[in-house]
């Protein structure tokens, strides 16, 4: 008798506990990973692709840019000058989540925030296109002679340095979203510290954000577009082991997971892959090392580089070689650069011959009688998949007969040692600000602030010159073409691969955009069946 | 009544000479050897034992056996698991795991052990020398000792090696700072102990010195407890070098340690699973031989011993 | 008792003082920059190393920092720009804790259950068993165990979640994983004891007068058999602690192992300087309660 009561309240309970786990609401949430928490979601401060991603879904700026498409956002439309120099945005009839309208006055102060050199940001630089940015951020004129300005409510004037066709689509990205003043005043510096902390103007509001745990964000109510939203929120889940994270998606936990390069064999048949739009590549230490001056010497040096093999034993194919610099995806005038402007500078296996001569030329020219003399030091992090890259490259570089010693640093010591131009060679790269090939090539002008290797060529930096100010798309990109054709001829670099990620998604979802530029997952219009 | 009369004749002379009075019925054993006889009888202790000595000796003379070296990249044979060529298989890079395994327990074990020694060393210096001589010093010393205990260790020694920058140097440097003061205070118990007893007493009033004491008279005394210790702390070091090195900041590729060897493994663990066992079962086996051995030496060398397990 | 009070207590203040000076420079020694970037020009950085107060000497940022730390402020992430390592701690503690009790009773409990089981079975089976789960538990490194039980509990028979921590059933791959092996000291600590004990005369005594088994137990040895257990209450917490670093990364648990890990890794000084020193405060504090406890529940033992 006994036995069988408990039985039966046992048996109840459990048959409530699956009742509770089963049903699912018929809610449509989209879930996925991150591999840290966002450090910030004050767009301003933003600095990581993770925290642009999630931004692009619960801010809005003046245009809305999916997947390399320019669309109006909180901007209805606009107008360019002639000279290409100002563009004029008229905005749209759209809400804060706290009912407050958005208004120019909301542009201006972000922008104006974001080259502030009090606050400190780390992406002010995106803003140095607009007139007297740099001078702002370097505290030699004060924010309000930068060349933003609200003519009125709705109405929004950018002046900029140069003109710069990239600079629409620029405008979709999380550093130039708008933030009221009287909002971030009222917070000082607890503004963004939590999703009770901030004012949202896009398709999701962040309802909560459990730190280094999860966002969970739901669809606005309010926004103007609110018809293309279909999902009814979605779950940013932090799973920093990737190896969870995978497991979580075969569970059915996730919806979408990026695999990492060391599981990719069992999961080979299962992924798709997308280009991030990093680009990885040597830095050669040309105003440094003595023997790296020579033009000749590195033109030996890439050419002897088995590109393909390269990606196979270090990759295991999932990236793609880099026989050229700028990444072939990018757009173009009316296509993509590389549909407009195809080049294949470095062949794909090594040219032996070729290199040779130019080593001997090298040679001739430096006073040497043999490669042996020439010691060079190979700088890469400290991560056993840095170590196969560099232990390949200097198998492959020592086939010539120069001597090359590997040195593996932490990641950060790498950054400073490469900012502080104390190296030879350097595995690097760069992933894109906006969509263009600029975004590539102008690193390497002679006075960049990112051009730790010194490459310093004339006609590169005219060309380059030439791009920025010219007016005329095609002129314009032609100009860019022959300015990655100088730095490939010249062997600034060494471009080595683009990279491609692996991913996995649940088959329900459609409608779920991964580009290289902005959200790098991008589900304001996806949907779950 | 009769009284019986107790003459010689009732004895026997059985001959009782100088020799027989010395002979020895059952060999005289000294502490050591008795110690030695009680570990023996101990089968799980000498298991641990005999482990330890099977993997010192894998250790030494593994990596010998291949022709592999252990930090040589083979990108065709990448991810393979265990197979003639490759006894334990080899990892992401294609070096081989069995190489790398016994080069890690090169690291491993000789960081563990000298880690532990120079613990012991300190240990025994400052313990006695303040026990000893109590007073002030010992006041000071074990004010200090009472500050410093209670920092989290583990936290100062891993912003130690963040400093120092990873390797074996800094590991040792930074394994000496956790375990400085357990031996410490271990040391100075035993010498407060052993300070009173007859033997250091009559050593004084012969008019020995006072170093002569402490090295002659209380350290040989306290070694048997001494070695137990150690054995029982090698796995504690050990095990901070895994976790160290797996956190990512003990030794990094292409050294490796059992810790870091695991920590590989562990990246690749859904696909390639054995990857990580090797290492963890070789850890694993070595802190458990270890323990065994510990407990055995401690019943072995003071079977009344009622320490405490730190 | 009170003397003894104010001693622990004054050498507790003396601990923290020297473990936060100690922390502090070494934070400021580790080799690295915590702005540098991959798009970080001279100048982006000036402004950050001034919003920062890192532009001004050395002495006076350790002078501030103190001041504000006796107004319980520890100031801002490096990493998290707006949020304030109070807040991560107050946010993250939480989940630590809850993880870290659990594993903490676990081992309690289950350690005094084997221990004493093997006491009272000695030399039979059960004695045996528990030993070598006893042995097994202490050799196996928590993070290592960690993934075994992801793998087979979570991954191959998926009878349990593989990570998070939103109910019941996630935590207890975590919790075994923490806890076996401070479980499998404490039940080596009590099954020593335990026996001694059985074997001194007031237990014979007892037994005679015809007490019951578990009367013996609960009455006479448990009081005495848990003393040293008590003893290694402190380092076991140290070593709880330390292993929810491992064991929160595994599962994924927003605790605040998981963001130590990452804070020394990202060079996030007023992060790792916060919660070292919540973490010390913490240790200093367990280690006073223990001591503490050692001199109520046993007096003949002499608080040196």
């Amino acid at each position: 008798m006994r036995i069988g009561l408990r039985l039966t309240i046992l048996l109840s309970l459990l048959l409530v506990c699956l009742i509770c786990f089963n049903v699912q609401g018929a809610e449509k949430i989209f879930r996925y990973s991150l591999r840290a928490d966002c450090s910030t979601l004050d767009p301003q401060l933003a600095n990581s692709q993770d925290t642009s991603t999630v931004a692009h879904h619960i801010y809005e700026g003046l245009i809305r840019y999916t997947g390399g498409e320019i669309k109006p956002g909180m901007a209805k439309n606009w107008e360019v000058s002639a000279d290409g120099r100002v563009y004029t945005f008229q905005l749209r009839e759209a809400k804060w989540s706290n009912g407050e309208p958005v208004t120019a006055y909301d542009f201006e102060y972000g922008i104006r925030r974001l080259l502030d050199p009090q606050t400190g940001s780390y992406y002010s630089f995106a803003g140095f296109i607009i007139k007297n940015g740099a001078k702002v951020n370097r505290g030699e004129l004060p924010v309000e002679e930068l060349g933003v300005k609200a003519i009125d409510a709705k109405t929004l004037r950018i002046e900029l340095e140069q003109p710069a066709d990239y600079f629409l689509a620029y405008t979709g990205f999380v550093s130039f979203y708008p933030v009221k003043k009287d909002y971030v005043e009222k917070h000082g510096k607890e503004f963004a510290a939590d999703a009770d902390k901030l004012l949202y103007n896009g398709p999701f509001i962040l309802k909560e954000w459990r730190h280094e745990d999860r966002l969970i964000l739901v669809k606005n109510p309010d926004y103007w577009n609110r018809e293309t939203v279909k999902l009814d929120g979605a779950e940013i889940i932090i799973v920093t082991d990737a190896n969870t994270a995978v497991s979580m998606f075969e569970n059915g936990i996730l919806d979408l997971v990026d695999v990492p390069t060391a599981l990719i064999e069992q999961y080979r048949d299962d992924v798709e892959f997308y280009f991030s739009g990093a680009d990885d590549f040597l830095k050669y230490g040309i105003d440094t090392n003595p023997y790296l001056k020579n033009t000749n010497l590195r033109r030996a040096i890439n050419y002897s580089i088995d590109r393909e093999n390269f990606i196979k034993l270090t990759t295991n194919d999932i990236y793609q070689a880099g026989t050229r610099y700028v990444i072939p995806i990018v757009s173009g005038v009316e296509k993509s650069y590389g549909e407009e402007y195809p080049l294949q500078f470095y062949p794909l296996k090594a040219d032996l011959k070729l290199a040779e001569n130019y080593l001997k030329q090298a040679l001739d020219e430096l006073g040497l009688n043999s490669p042996a003399e020439i010691e060079l030091e190979f700088l890469t992090t400290d991560h056993d998949t840095s170590r196969i890259q560099a232990e390949v490259l200097q198998h492959m570089i020592q086939q010539l007969g120069i001597k090359v010693e590997i040195r593996q640093v932490t990641y950060k010591q790498r950054l400073t040692m490469e900012a502080e131009h104390q190296f030879d060679m350097v595995f690097s790269g760069w992933a894109p600000d906006y969509d263009d090939p600029l975004t590539y090539l102008e690193l390497w002008v002679s006075d960049g602030p990112y051009n730790h290797g010194g490459f310093n060529n004339q006609e590169y930096d005219a060309l380059i010159k030439q791009a920025i100010y010219e007016t005329d798309q095609r002129q314009r990109m032609d100009a860019l073409f022959a300015a990655e054709k100088v730095l490939l001829e010249e062997a600034g670099i060494c471009p080595l691969q683009f990279r491609r990620i692996p991913y996995m998604i649940n088959p329900r979802v459609k409608g779920l955009i991964r580009y290289y530029i902005g959200a790098r997952e991008d589900f304001v219009t996806a949907d779950i069946f | 009544m009769s009284r019986e009369v107790i003459s010689e004749r009732s004895f026997e002379h059985i001959g009782i000479t100088l020799e027989k009075t010395q002979e020895i019925r059952r060999p005289n054993l000294t502490y050591w050897q008795d110690a030695w006889r009680r570990l023996k009888q101990n089968r799980v202790a000498l298991l641990g034992l005999i482990i330890i000595i099977i993997y010192i000796l894998l250790a030494i003379f593994g990596p010998l056996i291949v022709s592999y070296q252990y930090q040589d990249i083979n990108p065709a044979r990448m991810n393979q698991f265990i197979s003639k060529e490759h006894w334990f298989g080899t990892d992401r890079l294609g070096r081989d795991l069995w190489v790398r395994n016994w080069m890690g327990a090169r690291i491993s074990l000789s960081i563990g052990f000298i880690a532990t020694i120079i613990n012991a060393f300190i240990g025994a210096v400052l313990g006695s020398i303040s026990g000893y001589y109590g007073g002030k010093l010992d006041l000071i010393l074990m004010r200090i000792i009472d500050v410093l205990y209670g920092i989290p260790y583990i936290i100062v020694a891993i912003l130690v090696m963040v400093v120092l920058g990873a390797g074996i140097k800094s590991l040792i440097i930074a394994l000496v700072i956790i375990g400085w003061i357990g031996s410490t205070r271990f040391a100075r118990g035993q010498v407060l102990q052993l300070k009173e007893q007859d033997f250091v007493a009559s050593a004084k009033v012969l008019g020995s010195s006072d170093f002569k004491i402490i090295f002659k008279h209380i350290l040989p005394n306290m070694i048997g407890l001494l070695v137990t210790n150690l054995t029982m702390a090698v796995p504690r070091l050990i095990f901070a070098e895994a976790f160290l090195s797996y956190i990512g900041i003990g030794i990094k590729p292409p050294e490796c340690s059992w810790g870091s060897l695991a920590k590989a493994g562990a990246e690749v663990f859904r696909v390639y699973p054995y990857q990580m066992f090797i290492p963890a079962f070789f850890v694993s086996t070595t802190m458990l031989a270890l323990n065994l051995l510990g407990d055995g030496l401690r019943d072995a060398l003071d079977p009344k011993f009622r320490g405490l397990l730190k | 008792m009170f003397k003894y009070l104010m001693k622990r207590f004054v050498i507790s203040i003396l601990t923290l003082f020297v473990l936060i000076t100690v922390v502090w420079i070494l934070v400021r020694l580790v080799p690295g920059d915590p702005f540098i970037g991959e798009k970080v020009t001279p100048q982006i950085k000036l402004n950050m190393i001034r919003y920062y107060g890192f532009d001004q000497p050395l002495y006076r940022q350790y002078l501030i920092y103190l001041r504000n730390l006796l107004k319980g402020d520890l100031g801002y992430s490096l990493k998290y720009r707006n949020v304030t390592v109070n807040k991560i701690l107050a946010d993250s503690f939480p989940y630590s804790a809850s993880l870290g009790i659990r594993s903490l009773l676990f081992a309690l409990v289950g350690g005094i259950l084997l221990g004493t089981t093997a006491a009272f079975n000695r030399g039979r089976f059960l004695d045996y068993f528990c030993i070598i789960i006893a042995i097994i538990g202490v050799s196996v490194p928590d993070f290592i165990l960690g993934y075994l039980l992801q793998f087979v509990f979570g991954i191959r028979l998926k009878w349990l979640p593989v990570a998070q921590w939103q109910g019941i059933k996630y935590t207890i791959l975590p919790v075994i994983g923490l806890g076996t092996y401070t479980l499998a000291m404490i039940s080596r600590l009590m099954r020593t004891n335990m026996l001694e004990v059985l074997q001194q005369d007031y237990i014979k005594t007892a037994k005679s007068k015809g007490l019951s088994t578990l009367k013996i137990i609960l009455k006479h040895q448990l009081r005495n058999a848990i003393i040293p257990v008590i003893t290694v209450l402190g380092p076991t917490t140290a070593a709880i602690l330390t292993g929810t670093f491992v064991i929160e990364s595994i599962f994924s648990i927003p605790g605040m192992g998981k963001y130590y890990v990452t804070a020394v890794q990202n060079l996030d000084y007023s992060l790792i300087l916060g919660m070292t020193i919540f973490y010390g405060f913490f240790l200093v504090v367990a280690n006073a309660i223990v001591d503490l406890l050692y001199g109520i529940i046993d007096p003949r033992i002499r608080i040196y």
